[in-house]
């Protein structure tokens, strides 16, 4: 439809009143009843957010939360078509209002990035899943669960039920992933050189090559005690089925 | 007395629950696909628990036939590939618009009823049916206020199913919250409709929120006037379509909704048994 033509701009300008909830005047409408609609769509949108955020809600309370859906869902257009991914539109909105200088609170886009993060892995499409035997985990390339993703924080946010943690300003490697047993996301701190290994697993190296690599590129020498953390950190990740073996 | 015909909507409250009951049990589902596909782990396994004992019918949220943007083609195709895998051969969405300049609004607002809104939502109909390959169905919206309209709802439906061949989903409640909104008889309403058309119908509760305005909510039970028009309504068919309880908020225990589901399939009978004894 031509965008000059009426019917265009009456849809348009009550798309517009639903998203800013600024008075406006429609032709041929019950001016009375126009709030209903901007009533029910901000419902749907705070409702949604707020459950794909609850720490963010808490953290920022229900006026300042409210007050910061308002503004995103006015200026920032939501292109997902379907409702549960729109709160990735959020966390954009949030890089680029740079959301947590504006709200003076530090941790805030990692919070979101969490949040969202977790939701993300929660409904990543399936894929098929092979359980290789291993004979060394060394040598032997070592699968990784597909539902993962590694976080890098200036904040422990993943600590965040103790609020003091958070004035730790670090580097901090949180690893997210899918549990493939309970289905359910899971959050694990892990040192840079865990996170190093996992990302160098996933792009089909092997750990010896990987620790070569370390060895001839880095400042780090892995040494025997490293070998021994190393044996052991990915013993865990087998565990976990992170690195999903027979 | 068994369900025949008679479907619930598929909502995640009411996942656990559809799969464990043995009596009374639907006789199909209605999902939203938009809240399915693409989605892995904990809600495809239900999905798939759900496809082994439910067939499936769709009902979607965010085609957006009524926007004044074009089809989103690649929307449309990872539908079809949804409906595909899940054998699904019923796609039903909105007669209304829910995004404009490609931002959506998550909701369903109404289409105005005027001659160019029905040639532009007619085209997008015939671009949907290309990709879809079954008719497109499409529900009858509840709206709070018309927009410039240049004529009446009756007549826009029946204009875009006449033009386009799309079919129509017929929602008794919606009949019943326009008429009461917009004061006009749903009884008379219903009788404009093109009822040949019509692929199936759903029933659902509303909430009053003024002496003057009921908001079309999927919240609570059907009432009586509802019953009625939905009588009125099988009356004047000549076939069996599926029905369809929906209910999206307030979701009571599983019992009430099986004498909701009972209620329909009562009133269904009494026209559908009649129909079959006088063949």
């Amino acid at each position: 439809m031509s965008d000059t033509t009426p019917t265009f701009k009456l849809q348009q300008q009550l798309a517009t009143y639903c998203r800013t909830g600024k008075a406006v005047e429609i032709q041929g409408t019950k001016p009375h009843r126009l709030p209903q609609y901007r009533r029910l769509v901000f419902t749907i949108i705070v409702d949604s957010l707020q459950q794909a955020y609850p720490i963010t809600y808490d953290l920022l309370g229900d006026e300042l939360f409210r007050g910061t859906v308002s503004h995103f869902f006015s200026t920032h257009s939501c292109t997902e078509n379907e409702v549960w991914k729109m709160p990735h539109d959020f966390l954009l909105y949030a890089y680029d209002q740079k959301l947590a200088e504006k709200l003076n609170i530090p941790y805030l886009i990692e919070l979101i990035e969490l949040e969202w993060t977790e939701i993300e892995i929660f409904g990543m499409p399936d894929v098929a899943i092979t359980y290789p035997v291993v004979s060394s985990i060394w040598h032997d390339q070592l699968p990784i669960n597909p539902y993962l993703k590694i976080l890098n924080f200036n904040y422990p946010i993943h600590k965040l039920r103790k609020k003091k943690n958070l004035v730790n300003k670090g580097n901090y490697f949180v690893l997210c992933y899918r549990d493939l047993d309970t289905l359910k996301v899971q959050f694990l701190e892990i040192t840079s050189l865990g996170a190093v290994l996992l990302n160098a697993l996933n792009d089909g190296m092997n750990l010896s090559q990987i620790i070569a690599q370390i060895n001839r590129e880095s400042n780090l020498e892995i040494n025997e005690n490293y070998r021994k953390n190393i044996a052991l950190f990915i013993q865990d990740m087998i565990q976990r089925k992170v690195i999903p073996t027979k | 007395m068994n369900l025949i015909d008679i479907g619930l909507g598929y909502r995640r409250d009411l996942v656990d629950e559809l799969t464990s009951i043995s009596e009374n049990k639907p006789t199909f589902l209605e999902l939203v696909p938009e809240n399915w596909m693409g989605l892995g782990g904990y809600w495809r396994k239900k999905l798939q628990e759900a496809a082994e004992q439910y067939s499936f019918v769709s009902h979607g949220l965010s085609l957006s036939i009524g926007s004044p943007d074009a089809v989103d083609i690649q929307f449309v195709k990872r539908i079809k590939k949804f409906l595909d895998t899940f054998n699904i051969t019923i796609y039903s969405d909105h007669l209304t618009f829910a995004s404009t300049n490609n931002a959506h609004l998550y909701d369903l607002l109404p289409i105005p009823f005027r001659e160019d809104a029905i040639k532009h939502v007619v085209s997008k109909i015939k671009t949907v049916q290309d990709i879809i390959e079954p008719s497109l169905v499409l529900e009858n919206a509840s709206y709070y206020t018309e927009i410039g309209a240049e004529m009446d709802e009756a007549t826009f439906i029946s204009e875009i199913v006449k033009r386009s061949n799309c079919e129509l989903l017929l929602d008794v409640n919606n009949v019943y919250v326009n008429a009461f909104n917009h004061n006009y008889d749903a009884h008379n309403f219903i009788n404009k409709m093109p009822l040949d058309k019509v692929s199936y119908i759903h029933k659902a509760g509303h909430k009053k929120v003024s002496d003057d305005l009921i908001i079309d909510t999927h919240g609570a039970a059907i009432i009586d006037p509802i019953y009625e028009i939905f009588d009125h309504t099988l009356k004047r068919m000549n076939r069996r379509i599926p029905i369809l309880l929906e209910r999206d908020f307030n979701i009571p225990e599983m019992s009430e909704l099986q004498d909701e589901m009972l209620q329909l399939q009562k009133i269904a009978n009494k026209h559908w048994l009649a129909k079959t004894s006088n063949s």
